[in-house]
């Protein structure tokens, strides 16, 4: 809230879910800007910039990631693995939005050092509420790192 | 892998074949004891005979004492006419002669029990030791009855008896005579009977050592000829025996190897079912609930909206409702479909794939002309044993595949053949559309993985086409250089024939 341009990644493959999700994101104006990327490859390229995503003014480095687990090409378990073991990375907070309340996705995102783990509530109301507490805390309470 | 828990229970473990080895351990005791039996009989005969012998030749040598110390008595009384001495030579002949009488008689012994006269005989002339030595040699000599030596021997006794009944009547013929003459005439037919008789005893005497070492080389070598042969009989056997013990325990334990090896295979497999299965009711739950949150966002975002007067956001909204409700519906047919594929298994036809492909061909003349798609079909494909509607449902879901992702191709091309490969036969369809990265070649087959998200279908396709070849006995796999490079999905029908 001081002003600072902040970036949030979305690592998201379902296209309805992503949408949902950044329009509660505008709607409580958490952050200047959602990137949103579609499978696990990407997430990776983005952090990384690589490719497409070399570009740190239009690709600036996230404030929070919100990872999905179930994604194409790179699972988001192994995003998530990539970002903590490096050390320029883990300090990145990594708050995983799954619909998966699976235990043992549960087990293993905490094991690979996820700061947080979220299931996607099924009511609406919940869904947004979820989103602004988590924009909120994440973005504005927490200091972040860079 | 191809894997039938049918094979598995058919395989039959031959258990170790207790009743053949426990047969043959009977057997081999059966002998050993035979042999011990005859080496235990032959060593008690040999030990009788042998006391046997002894017996006889210490009688012998009693025998041949008396002979002499009768005819010295004799001679002496002749000299001396000392009564005493005469008294000596009749108990000493006596006593010459019972064992003349007796040794010529052993051979009767056979025929009968000894008669009055003979025991009254032995009863008479020997000591109590000596009668039961003698009873010994008359009960014992039976086993001799065929030995050459033995009747020389008691025909030497005989002719000595008979002789030592000359000699004895001679000598009372001497002792009666008072005329000089006549008894130097008699003295000197005396000495030719006591040459004849010593002759005879002489032979016998002969004859009994002789016969002492025949019966102990016989002995000697009967005990040793059996000792070596029941000895190499039992090497024999239970070499035999450890040898069918050491292969039936190969047997067994390549049996035992190959049960293991089988079961473990079974546990890897059901390793990999419930592994699959876990996966299974994982990504059932989370793909079923994506669009259940879809639905539950969108329609309250439309309340809302709806609320808010903000109308121009409403019709798209909709439409991802409607869409997550008909993604819903998509999944769970193909989840029925996936669940019928391993337990509805169709009788396995011969299919003409010409055939077969021109049927999915027509049902797929939809898409096909929408994107001016065409293609070619391989002429003369081999007939394939296979469950027809199966297959067709696989050559549909690769030939969908290759419809999908085609992409932006100026000149698409999309075929159906088939390639030989160490005598194999490999269907394929190839495209030159978008491609897969060799790193996804593997996951593209699990079930609701997909590499695009927002491309068309459901992620079922080729985890049904990987579970129907894998009914099949075959496998599957893609081949593709890389994206841009076009894919050639292959797979493998163990029934597929020329």
């Amino acid at each position: 809230m001081n002003g600072e341009p902040l970036t949030i990644l979305l690592v998201e493959d379902n296209p309805d879910h992503a949408e949902l999700i950044m329009r509660n994101m505008v709607d409580f104006q958490v952050a200047n800007t959602i990137n949103h990327v579609k499978d696990g490859q990407a997430a990776l390229d983005y952090l990384y910039g690589r490719g497409k995503y070399s570009d740190r003014q239009q690709f600036p480095m996230p404030h929070l990631m919100l990872l999905d687990l179930r994604l194409p090409k790179v699972d988001g378990l192994d995003v998530l693995r990539e970002v903590k073991s490096d050390e320029t990375m883990r300090p990145l907070p990594v708050v995983i939005l799954t619909t998966s309340d699976a235990e043992r996705d549960m087990a293993m995102a905490y094991e690979y050092h996820a700061n947080s783990y979220v299931t996607k509530p099924v009511h609406f109301v919940d869904f947004s509420k979820l989103l602004k507490d988590l924009g909120f805390y994440w973005l504005a309470w927490n200091r972040h790192p860079w | 892998m191809n894997f039938d828990i049918f094979q598995w229970q058919s395989i039959k473990i031959i258990a170790f074949d207790n009743d053949s080895i426990t047969r043959r351990l009977y057997l081999h005791t059966a002998i050993v004891a035979t042999f011990l039996l005859a080496v235990i009989s032959v060593t008690i005969w040999a030990g009788n005979t042998l006391t046997m012998i002894t017996a006889i030749s210490r009688f012998e040598r009693t025998h041949t004492v008396s002979r002499v110390e009768a005819m010295l008595a004799f001679f002496e009384y002749h000299d001396h006419n000392d009564p005493d001495k005469l008294k000596s030579f009749h108990a000493k002949i006596a006593i010459t002669q019972s064992y003349n009488m007796v040794f010529s008689r052993l051979l009767d012994m056979r025929k009968d029990t000894p008669d009055a006269e003979f025991v009254r005989i032995l009863e008479s002339t020997f000591s109590e030791t000596d009668h039961k030595t003698a009873l010994i040699i008359v009960n014992r000599i039976k086993v001799l009855y065929w030995n050459p030596i033995l009747k020389a021997l008691v025909a030497d006794a005989g002719v000595a008896h008979a002789a030592g009944e000359k000699l004895k009547a001679q000598a009372a013929q001497i002792i009666a005579t008072n005329n000089d003459v006549e008894q130097a005439a008699i003295f000197a037919e005396l000495n030719k009977t006591r040459k004849e008789f010593i002759l005879y005893e002489t032979s016998f005497s002969k004859n009994c050592s002789a016969l002492s070492n025949q019966i102990s080389s016989y002995v000697s070598y009967i005990t040793i000829a059996l000792l070596f042969i029941s000895v190499g009989f039992t090497g024999l056997l239970t070499y035999l025996i450890a040898r069918t013990v050491i292969k039936q325990g190969a047997r067994y334990s390549s049996d035992l190897e190959k049960e293991i090896e089988v079961r473990t295979l079974y546990g890897k497999e059901l390793q990999q079912k419930n592994a699959e299965l876990e996966r299974f009711t994982y990504t059932v739950s989370h793909d079923l609930k994506s669009p259940i949150i879809t639905i539950k966002g969108f329609t309250g975002s439309l309340e809302k909206d709806l609320a808010n007067g903000r109308y121009e956001r409403m019709t798209g909204d909709l439409k991802r409702v409607n869409d997550a409700a008909d993604k819903m519906n998509d999944l769970l047919r193909d989840l029925l479909e996936l669940s019928t594929v391993g337990r509805v298994i169709n009788a396995p036809e011969v299919v003409d794939m010409n055939l077969l492909a021109a049927d999915v061909l027509a049902q797929l003349a939809g898409p096909l002309k929408n994107r001016n798609l065409t293609v070619a079909v391989q002429p003369d494909l081999p007939e394939v044993l296979c469950d027809k509607r199966r297959m067709a449902e696989v050559l549909q879901n690769l030939l969908e595949n290759a419809v999908n992702y085609i992409g932006k191709q100026a000149e698409p091309q999309i075929q159906l053949g088939m390639r030989e490969e160490a005598g194999e036969n490999i269907f394929f369809v190839e495209d030159n559309g978008i491609g897969i990265d060799e790193k996804y070649h593997q996951i593209i087959f699990g079930l609701f993985n997909k590499l695009d998200a927002e491309s068309e279908g459901t992620g079922v396709g080729l985890a049904l086409v990987k579970r129907i070849i894998e009914v099949h006995g075959g496998r599957v796999w893609v081949e593709s250089e890389g994206e841009g490079k076009g894919s050639r999905f292959c797979f493998t029908i163990k029934g597929a024939q020329q």
